[in-house]
């Protein structure tokens, strides 16, 4: 009885001794607040920081925000459906650190990289925000509120940048304008068109709102089919069977392929089927086939090369 | 004389019978989807094919394929289904809970993640190599016990070995970030299954059967007990190796093309052998024409239930093969 | 007398020492895996930081992103290894175990369900996540036995095997069927947790966790001279305490609740429950008060082990610890299974 009683204790004691390491770790946490660098500063809680501040961020999208700005940051993010940096923006990420994906970052890694300053989007990483300050000045971000005009804008007030965001817009604008023509003078002024994406499972028509919906059919100004329109806007998509595709009698449909052999499978497949061949937009050889990372990231550089590749698709 | 006439007219009328009910849930089928078309319109598109009709190119470019594709896989798991229950005199064999289905899933997460620009005819082969090997480590494990496996250690061993494999191809897709590639191995669909498919499911699964048939009059000595087989001059050990090398590749075929697809093969069998007797001759037709009725239905179901999202076909044949798998799990149970 | 007397202080003695053995080996897992990480941590900087001696900076790596994910591991680890002990000794069932038994897939169900109601699995809620995992595992182990249960003979052992196995299949088809429904993150979630993968990073998870392990692990020792009866068998054990039934329910429960709580933060991990108790048995001998304590260090060891294999070996990426589990412990399962004589 004595000893199986001393084997309790111990264990109750392993247990002690594992909650007591897990205490004094929290409490050496909130103990010490983090340093700021004097490239950083912090006014009634506001963080500003100079353009050369090693930054890092824990969204793709203000990733691109800050490219956009022409700042390269230190370490970011990575996609997690990619499962690396963008494939349109890498070649102007070389050399900043790989912080892991959005969902899961690698702290130690962010640890390491010993940042000034820190930009986390409040809807992915908000929660944690606590466990961001200990290593740096943290700045959040809501990239679901606003569009990202004022995303770019509210970023570039922390760098003090604001005129270079301001010019950034006012060149997109220009262009989705100029874009805009080209598009209509090829397909006709009240073409309607759809958006869809092929995966690897399904087939989705995208929705007038976010991501694609802003660019599509206000910077871009083109009609939306009806089917389109009954999608609630605070949906990206909507997943169709391929039976009802004639439906949305669009003029023209705009493609994207997911990452993947099973979805470009998926759309070839689509491509071979008589339903596809007989619909009106792909009769009148008015099928275009987006470069879908850059439509699909709604963000400034993101939508600003999706002009590109727009106006490269129309001008042929 | 009277009765054997009697038998042939009742058998006939089975066939019969499950004949005319796999037209009819083809023709059911066919007729519903996401796309809501009159029952004319169905007749006609079938039987007065116009290429410039909407409806006609839904029915027989989207809606027929994948509805064929239903009713071969459907024949290729019941009989392979059949075939195994004769041989091993297990009633609860079949190549999903057996771990068959499994070994080629797993080839196939690896071709996936290795070989990413293999034709559909290299995925086939290769299915098929993971489900023969499969099919040999169940075989070997039962060749190394001392007295062979009862058919319920085999059962549990099959299902560990499934859960195994399962588990390796997950890691193979979480490590390679196949997920969602592979949820379509996991859930199973004839969905992808078009035309060009077909051509090659078609002879194979249909050559297969027809052969399966001759083999039926030894399968139906060696169901009965592997001594009166060999009483009754079987060559036992070669009709097991062709009838395993039919399972094999009914199986392998199979998930190629519709992902891995448990229980039909355990339920089908069941049910035509209380309808039409032992005899595998009559067995294995009758079973190809009960499993395509039944992944025609799971499949239409898949499609039904919450249009125009596809649910997994494969848990909708669960929800049928799990109860099912119980009653026979306490039946068998008893006899220990 | 003598002699009986001198035989059991001599398996006490091996008890102790296979334990203690065990705990310098559990102790030396912990560090490697304290060890193992983006940032390079020397050992002797890891213990200097344990005892308070480290950089903010060392603190936070250990504290705040390393020791969370290992306790959560480690107590899980011993929940299911304790778990898979008691479900042997109540159903006499050498080959059970709460993952092939299907109770871990009960679990899994109530984790989607508090996933699909809930929302988040972040926050202060957090702390209901083994409820709802528990009411899952209990509903469904009822089930279970239920069905293998017999009115004459009790519990059949491999009918229990076979109706655990379909039932982990058909509730794990509808589970993937819920978050197939939800959307494309809960339906990763859901698989990445079905294959086994450690998820929990926060203290949250290990405040979640704890009160479990620590609370029912006590608790099943001190019932452990019951989990002797049974091994008897059910005649003997009635004539002796009488009341079987109802302590057998009493422990059952007792191991549901301990391996549903475990997987709730790290994911369906079959095999453990079953071969930490085979290979504390085969350590210390048959006596529940001695094997126990032996069981639930050697699934601390194993567990902890594989998630420190399956995140070092394959970097940058990971492969759950429920993959590696079940490389090693789906043959031993079938050796086991082969050996015995049902």
């Amino acid at each position: 009885m004595f000893k199986r009683w001393n084997t309790v204790i111990i264990l109750g004691l392993l247990v002690v001794l594992l909650a007591a390491c897990g205490q004094s770790g929290g409490a050496g946490t909130t103990a010490s607040e983090g340093q700021t660098s004097t490239k950083v500063k912090v006014e009634n809680g506001t963080i500003t920081h100079t353009a050369d501040a090693r930054i890092a961020s824990m969204s793709i999208h203000i990733t691109n925000n800050l490219l956009a700005l022409g700042i390269q940051p230190a370490g970011s993010v990575i996609g997690g459906d990619v499962k690396d940096f963008l494939p349109h923006v890498a070649d102007r990420l070389q050399g900043t650190t790989k912080l892991g994906a959005v969902t899961d970052p690698d702290m130690e890694a962010l640890l390491a990289l010993q940042p000034d300053v820190i930009y986390i989007d409040k809807s992915q990483s908000g929660k944690d925000l606590a466990k961001f300050e200990a290593i740096a000045p943290t700045i959040v971000i809501d990239m679901d509120e606003g569009t990202w005009q004022e995303q770019l804008k509210q970023v570039a007030s922390h760098v003090g940048l604001a005129s270079k965001a301001d010019e950034f817009i006012k060149q997109y604008t220009a262009k989705a304008d100029e874009v805009s023509q080209l598009i209509h003078k090829k397909l006709g002024d009240n073409a309607k068109v759809m958006a869809i994406r092929a995966t690897a499972k399904e087939l989705r028509v995208m929705s007038t709102g976010r991501p694609l919906g802003p660019i599509l059919y206000n910077d871009l100004k083109l009609q939306a089919p009806e089917g389109v329109k009954q999608i609630p806007a605070t949906e990206p998509f909507a997943v169709i069977s391929k039976e009802v595709l004639p439906d949305y009698d669009a003029d023209a449909i705009f493609v994207i392929i997911s990452k993947g052999k099973q979805a470009k499978a998926t759309f070839d497949e689509l491509e071979q089927n008589p339903v596809w061949t007989n619909l009106k937009a792909v009769k009148a050889k008015h099928v275009y086939v987006l470069d879908g990372q850059k439509w699909l990231d709604y963000s400034s550089l993101g939508h600003s090369m999706a002009l590109d590749d727009a106006q490269q698709l129309f001008s042929k | 004389m009277v009765r054997r006439y009697n038998r042939t007219l009742k058998l006939t009328g089975w066939f019969v019978a499950a004949t005319a009910g796999l037209l009819l849930s083809v023709f059911f089928a066919v007729s519903y989807g996401a796309k809501e078309l009159t029952l004319p319109a169905v007749w006609s598109a079938v039987f007065h094919y116009d290429a410039a009709s909407t409806a006609d190119q839904i029915i027989y470019n989207l809606r027929l394929p994948r509805v064929l594709g239903a009713v071969l896989t459907g024949m290729a798991f019941a009989v392979a289904g059949a075939i195994m229950q004769g041989v091993t005199r297990n009633p609860m064999a079949d190549t999903g809970i057996l771990g068959i289905n499994a070994g080629s899933s797993l080839v196939v997460a690896l071709s996936f993640a290795f070989l990413p620009a293999l034709s559909y005819t290299g995925l086939m082969a290769l299915s098929f190599v993971g489900a023969a090997l499969a099919t040999l480590l169940i075989v070997v494990l039962g060749a190394a016990t001392p007295g062979g496996l009862s058919s319920m250690k085999l059962t549990v061993a099959g299902a560990i070995i499934a859960a195994m494999l399962h588990s390796l191809s997950t890691g193979v897709a979480l490590y390679y970030d196949l997920s969602q590639d592979l949820a379509f191995w996991y859930a199973g669909g004839v969905g992808g299954i078009g035309w060009n498919q077909l051509k090659l499911l078609a002879p194979i699964i249909l050559l297969t059967i027809l052969w399966t048939i001759t083999l039926g009059r030894p399968i139906t000595f060696l169901s009965l007990g592997e001594e009166s087989a060999v009483n009754l001059g079987v060559r036992v050990r070669l009709i097991k190796v062709l009838a395993m090398t039919a399972v094999v590749i009914l199986a392998g075929v199979s998930v190629s093309a519709a992902g891995a697809i448990s229980f039909i093969g355990l339920v089908v069998p069941h049910m035509a052998r209380r309808l039409i007797g032992v005899d595998y001759r009559v067995v294995i037709p009758f079973s190809a024409l009960l499993g395509a009725i039944l992944l025609v239905w799971a499949d239409l179901a898949s499609r039904m239930v919450q249009p125009p999202r596809e649910f997994a076909i494969g848990a909708m044949v669960a929800i049928v093969g799990v109860p099912f798998f119980l009653v026979l799990a306490r039946r068998e149970g008893r006899e220990l | 007398m003598m002699d009986i007397h001198r035989v059991q202080v001599g398996k006490m003695r091996r008890a102790w020492l296979v334990s203690l053995l065990l705990l310098v080996v559990a102790v030396i897992v912990m560090l490697i895996s304290l060890n193992t990480g983006t940032i390079r941590l020397s050992p002797l900087r890891v213990l200097y930081t344990l005892f308070g001696m480290g950089t903010r900076q060392e603190q936070l790596i250990l504290f705040d992103y390393r020791l969370p994910r290992i306790l959560i591991t480690m107590l899980a680890g011993i929940g299911i290894g304790v778990a898979g002990a008691v479900l042997q000794g109540t159903s006499r069932n050498s080959l059970a175990d709460p993952g092939v038994l299907g109770i871990h897939a009960g679990a899994g169900l109530g984790l989607i369900v508090y996933v699909s109601f809930f929302r988040t699995l972040e926050g202060s809620s957090a702390i209901w996540i083994p409820v709802f995992t528990f009411v899952g595992g209990v509903v469904t182990a009822t089930i279970i036995f239920l069905l293998a249960y017999d009115r004459r003979r009790g519990l059949l052992p491999i009918r229990l095997i076979l109706v655990g196995i379909a039932i982990a299949a058909g509730i794990s088809a509808i589970t993937l069927l819920l978050s197939l429904r939800l959307d494309e993150d809960t339906y990763t979630f859901t698989a990445t947790w079905l294959a086994g993968s450690v998820w929990a990073r926060d203290w949250l998870h290990v405040w979640a966790l704890l009160p479990w392990i620590v609370l029912l692990v006590p608790w099943v020792y001190w019932r452990s001279p019951k989990l002797d009866l049974f091994a008897l068998g059910d005649e003997l054990a009635l004539g002796v305490g009488g009341y079987v039934n109802r302590s057998r329910i009493e422990l059952m429960l007792l191991a549901v609740a301990l391996s549903c709580a475990s997987v709730a933060m790290v994911g369906s991990i079959g095999f453990i429950g079953l071969a930490a108790p085979h290979i504390a048995r085969r350590l210390t001998g048959a006596k529940h008060q001695y094997f126990l304590p032996a069981a639930a260090l050697l699934g601390l060891v194993i567990l902890l082990g594989a998630d420190t294999i399956g995140r070092s070996i394959f970097q940058p990426n990971f492969i759950p610890a429920g993959v590696v589990v079940s490389a090693i412990g789906g043959p031993y399962f079938l050796y086991l299974l082969l050996k015995s004589r049902f």
